[in-house]
Order: C-alpha cells, then structure tokens, then sequence
C-alpha cells in the first residue's frame, strides 16, 4: 500500500494533525511507500494550518510504537530541525529490524 | 536485512550539520539495506560528508547518494574540495592494493535523478573530480571484482608508477601465470579504454620479463623457419 501526502496543509492545527497521521500510520503494517512532500511550509506567512518543527518531533515520537516496514520515505521540504531528524533515524534503525 | 530501499530528505534546510550527523550512525546499523540516500539541497558541508563517506566504508548497498546542491544562503558550495576527496578516498582508496580492493564498489551515483539523464543527474553541474567521476562511472558495472581489479590497475600499475611492478615482478613464479591472467583477463568493453591499463600493465611486464614470455623461442622458432626456406 502506498500513501502521499504532499503538497498539502494536512492539519488543521498542526499538531493535532500530525498526531492523527501518526496514530492512523502505526497501525498499517502493509504500508510500503510513505511520501509527506512539502506540507510544512509557509511562503507567506499566512497559513494556521503548517505543521512546526515542534509538530514534526511530536509526529517522529508518536511514530515510535508503529509496526510500519517502509520500502519507500520520501519527507522532503518540509520544517523538520535537528530534534526531529534525531528522532527519525533511530525509527529508520527500528523499521529495518 | 532491512525493508528501507529508499530514503528522500531533499530540502530540510532547517536541519544542521549536528542534525545530518545522526545520519551517518544510521549508515551503519547492522540491518541497512538503502540503495538510494537523498540528502539534496541541503546544509551539508565538508564535515557531515567526511562522516558519511567514513560510515560507508564496508557498505555493499548504497548506489544513490544524492549531494546536490548543497548551498548555503549566498549560493556557495558547502562541499568542496576536501569533501569530494573523502568520496574518492571512499570509492578507491589508494593507500594500498589491499586498500583498493576493499573500497566501496557500490556507490555510482551523487546528483539529483530529477535532473535528465543527459547531464548524468547533474553530476556535470557538481564540480567534481576527474578521477571520482572516473570510479563512480567503474561503479556502475555490476562485475565488482572486474571494477576492482580495474581501480588496482588504473591506481597501482600506471605508466608513471614502478613501484608496484617490482613487487610484481619479485612474486614467486608459481602464482605468476594467474597474476598474468588477472592483469590481461578480457572483458566486454575491452577496446573501451577502461581496461587499457591492464594492457598496459602486461605490456610492461612483458618489457621487464622478455623471458618469461618465451619472446627468444619464437625469435629462434621464426629464424629456423626462415633458414628452412
């Protein structure tokens, strides 16, 4: 199963977005192919719905306890910061056991 | 081995070199099975790919590290130099044969594949090295112990360098027929010029061992021939 989300403003707060995405992700072992291109920025600095830095970390840790086993991640252009990459790798280390 | 084929981070300029550290860990977890790394347009500058390059050492996986672009706000290169140096060092380390041989013989590809194959996923734009554009190009044969013996000739046994052809040519007779064969052994793309060196490395050998390619025989042999006549 393939999922893309891109080129969007997914979350209507945010957060509570991502925490959605993260709690539907876990449960979908079957899932192959994840793409979240370019849903976190905000050219005009205008828009309420961009997933934060912060939203990121809180996506990477509810991602924790998911049985996914990606093929395919693409996660590009988006707001992720050094926390957020720190807490993806070692989900990337888990997946692939 | 792991599931993760493929992994796409283009474009997070938020993230610093202490974030793409944590990357290089990752390189080396004992069930990585990547073959294609995004990183693109990114703040990755000389460090994070002396620590990428380092991590990489023993992988057999990884074909696609994409290090496109990667700028700062001015537009200048954060890789330079010393950055594509440990990319060489890491598809063919010259220190020793032993060193060659054990090189990455994976990695064939660092541009962005969104850019046409016609500029080689712009690797043209990237100011490489003459000499890494030339191993990643060896990487692409699916032959690894051809690419090998390719990067050990090339490295080792050039026009300009006699040390190793000493070493060669001190080796005990009884393994040398099989040297002989590795150095001359033909492959598809032989007229290519890749595989030149290996002709000239047995060339070479041939000048500084006339006799061991029995070149008096057939001088007498011909000369006999052209009495009888």
């Amino acid at each position: 199963m393939d999922l893309g989300i891109s080129f969007n403003q997914i979350g209507i707060e945010g957060i509570l977005g991502t925490f959605a995405l993260a709690s539907l992700l876990s449960n979908m072992s079957s899932l192959k192919t994840l793409e979240l291109v370019d849903i976190s920025q905000d050219e005009f600095n205008n828009n309420p719905n961009i997933i934060t830095s912060q939203g990121w970390v809180s996506f990477f840790i509810a991602l924790h306890d998911s049985n996914l086993k990606l093929e395919r991640l693409v996660f590009s252009h988006n707001r992720i910061n050094n926390e957020g990459i720190q807490l993806l790798v070692p989900l990337l280390s888990r997946w692939d056991h | 081995m792991g599931s993760l084929k493929y992994l796409e981070l283009s474009e997070n300029e938020l993230v610093t070199s202490a974030g793409w550290e944590t990357i290089s860990d990752y390189l080396q977890s004992p069930n990585f099975a990547l073959k294609e790394l995004h990183l693109g347009r990114n703040n990755i500058n000389d460090d994070i790919v002396v620590a990428l390059t380092s991590a990489l050492s023993h992988n057999k996986t990884l074909e696609k590290l994409d290090l496109y672009d990667c700028t700062d706000e001015d537009d200048n290169e954060l890789i330079t130099e010393r950055g594509w140096e440990a990319v060489s060092t890491l598809v063919c380390n010259k220190t020793s044969i032993m060193d060659t041989y054990n090189s990455n013989h994976t990695l064939h590809g660092l541009g962005d594949l969104d850019i046409d194959d016609d500029d080689d996923n712009g690797i043209n734009q990237m100011n490489l090295p003459d000499d890494l554009k030339s191993y990643l190009d060896l990487n692409k044969n699916k032959d690894k112990a051809e690419v090998a013996r390719q990067k050990i000739l090339q490295t080792h046994f050039s026009d300009n360098d006699t040390t190793n052809m000493q070493e060669l040519l001190g080796m005990e007779l009884e393994i040398m027929p099989a040297t002989i064969s590795w150095i001359g052994r033909p492959t598809h793309d032989v007229w290519s010029g890749m595989n030149m060196s290996g002709l000239s490395t047995m060339y070479n050998l041939m000048r500084r061992l006339p006799d061991f390619f029995d070149t008096g025989a057939a001088k007498k042999k011909s000369a006999t021939k052209r009495k009888s006549v």
